[in-house]
């Protein structure tokens, strides 16, 4: 089964550094400024629900899209963002700003996505930085306080650190976890998921040939 | 060399600039311009002065320079102002934010660490707020943009080291100078970014529908719709198929001039041609895309799904030499390309892709063996490629 999950946030809190964490377990000091998207896909063992033992788990597919800071969705366009099982929204501790910026980027998916269930459309908040707790300017109960305002049940909420490592699987995880039980709650989201098949290494078969 | 080539390219800018300019484009045009001559070639293509006088050129990049100083006290006043509190302006805060957060990444392949250094990070932040203050809107994409300028300035300067012109003459002036290089860079990036603009015209605070798309976005339809069914339409079928959005690959490559797809010398050779008639350069860049895709036409063929082309196209092979990549669009036409990785493709069909590799060697190193002075480049890199005997390949 096939997640997409969608990365948002400000320029420069390390979406692009999360998302190398998390599929190839490296950091990177030197990351170029996205300049429109890209994809990484990684597969992993998921429950639809934090009670779920090993013999529920299914075999997930995570498209995992990273998106330029500055893009706002004006260039990736409307289809780019259909589809999506979760967003994560990421703000970098360090940086007021950018937390600020949630609301935002929020709103934005919602509209752009415009996903059926409104109400209920899974967001995981990511906290990054956390190795630079010493320039930290956002409090972790500020943030909470947010997550708690914007959501129904409860909005996940993770403090990483994509250099060391810090949460980053966690984070995913849960994130592809409430995809997971969205999709299942959902009928009506699973069929847009079957438009894309399989991961970059089934596209040999040579079945056809006379 | 370099220094001795230039020499002879610009002996004769000052008495006779028009036929100079035009051996300048012929070379650019064919991948063939000296290093030590593309700082001066640059100035006159992207037209920082007027090619046809000569006597004008001291006086026109004295006037910019110090026209450029100006802006920068002006911008940086500015933003000092905003941060101190003195003005409230939070756009231009987050857009300096931006760009100084972009100048402190700015990794450009090819080019080492070279820009990670305080002072040349410095040296772009200013340019690029000078000219979000007096010309337009910052865009990402825009930082490696200069940098590579910069790059090329500093190349040249140094292959050019030997090549001492009379310092009072025109062209002493045209060549690039270790002193000038923020304020050089600058003029001609505002030159590039003033022909450039729908590559980086955005649509901020404004809804996207389908009547109403970033000239950007509708560049990159252009790559993967029109360009590149002009050439190769099965592949074109292919890819509008299965549904591939053309932006999410084509707009780094577009926004970057390339710069993502080449390391700095080997894109500065793409950009020399793409110089040549800022005219047309757009659709210039846009035909290079569509070949940039084509060269991988016979792995994008076999995968079934969108999400499959796209990640192979985000993560390509590595691209055609710049010299192939511009005498393909010299001749408008890139059908040879397609009929040459035809031909290659049928070949590892046949004996497998590993002895086919073995035999001829990658496909980007296909120009690597060929003598500079070639004439028929084209002709013989497309046979390489495909271990054709004849020129004019499917004819």
């Amino acid at each position: 089964m096939l997640l997409k999950v969608v990365i948002l946030g400000d320029s420069g809190v390390g979406k692009t550094a999360l998302l190398n964490q998390f599929v190839n377990n490296r950091f990177s000091t030197s990351y170029k400024a996205t300049i429109g998207a890209d994809f990484l896909t990684k597969e992993a063992f998921c429950g639809a629900n934090a009670r779920s033992v090993a013999i529920d788990e299914t075999l997930v597919t995570l498209q995992i899209w990273d998106t330029a800071g500055q893009e706002r969705f004006q260039s990736l366009g409307v289809g780019f963002y259909r589809g999506a099982d979760v967003c994560i929204l990421v703000y970098d501790i360090t940086q007021p700003k950018s937390f600020e910026n949630l609301d935002t980027w929020r709103i934005e998916f919602l509209t752009q996505a415009s996903p059926s269930d409104t109400q209920n459309f899974p967001f995981v908040v990511i906290a990054n930085k956390l190795d630079r707790e010493n320039d930290r300017r956002v409090a972790t109960q500020r943030a909470q306080t947010w997550c708690a305002k914007n959501s129904t049940s409860i909005l996940p909420f993770f403090e990483t650190s994509a250099k060391a490592a810090t949460e980053v699987e966690a984070a995913f995880r849960k994130a592809a976890q409430l995809a997971l039980s969205q999709g299942t709650m959902q009928a009506d989201f699973i069929p847009e998921t079957i438009s894309f098949r399989g991961s970059p290494a089934n596209g040999d078969s040579k079945s056809s040939c006379c | 060399m370099e220094d001795q080539a230039a020499a002879a390219v610009l002996a004769h800018i000052e008495d006779q600039p028009h036929a100079c300019l035009e051996r300048l484009e012929a070379l650019a045009a064919r991948g063939k311009l000296p290093i030590a001559a593309r700082g001066a070639a640059w100035r006159l293509f992207l037209r920082a002065v007027d090619p046809q006088k000569p006597k004008s050129w001291r006086r026109a990049l004295a006037d910019d320079r110090s026209a450029y100083a100006k802006k920068r006290d002006d911008a940086l006043r500015r933003l000092k102002r905003v941060v101190d509190g003195a003005e409230t302006d939070e756009a231009l805060e987050d857009t300096a934010d931006q760009i100084r957060k972009d100048c402190e990444r700015c990794y450009i392949d090819g080019a080492g660490d070279h820009f990670a250094e305080a002072t040349r990070q410095k040296a772009l932040f200013d340019a690029l707020l000078t000219w979000h203050c007096t010309s337009g809107d910052y865009r990402q994409g825009m930082h490696e943009v200069l940098a590579t300028i910069w790059w090329a300035l500093e190349r040249a300067q140094g292959a050019a080291s030997l090549y001492c012109p009379a310092p009072s003459s025109p062209l002493h002036a045209l060549l690039p100078s270790a002193d000038d290089l923020e304020a050089d860079a600058f003029s001609l990036f505002a030159k590039l970014a003033a022909v450039t603009r729908p590559i980086f015209d955005g649509f901020d605070g404004m809804t996207p529908s389908p009547h109403r798309r970033p000239p950007a976005v509708e560049l990159c339809d252009d790559v993967q719709g029109r360009a590149l069914a002009a050439v190769d339409e099965e592949l074109h079928a292919h890819l509008e198929r299965l549904e591939v959005l053309p932006q999410i690959y084509a707009l780094s490559w577009l926004r970057t001039l390339f710069g993502r797809r080449y390391v700095a010398d080997d894109v500065c050779v793409l950009w020399d041609a793409l110089f040549v008639d800022t005219a047309c350069l757009s659709s210039k860049m846009v035909d290079a895309a569509s070949l940039l895709v084509v060269w991988d036409r016979s792995a994008l063929l076999r995968l079934n799904a969108a999400d499959d082309c796209v990640a192979r196209l985000l993560r390509p092979p590595a691209a055609p030499a710049p010299r192939l990549l511009v005498g393909l669009l010299n001749e408008k036409t890139g059908r040879r390309l397609v009929d040459a990785l035809r031909r290659r493709a049928a070949l590892e069909d046949v004996l497998g892709p590993s002895v086919v590799g073995a035999v001829l060697g990658p496909p980007d190193r296909t120009a690597s063996g060929l003598s500079e002075e070639e004439d028929d480049y084209v002709d013989a890199a497309l046979a390489t490629l495909c271990m054709s005997g004849g020129s004019n390949v499917g004819g």
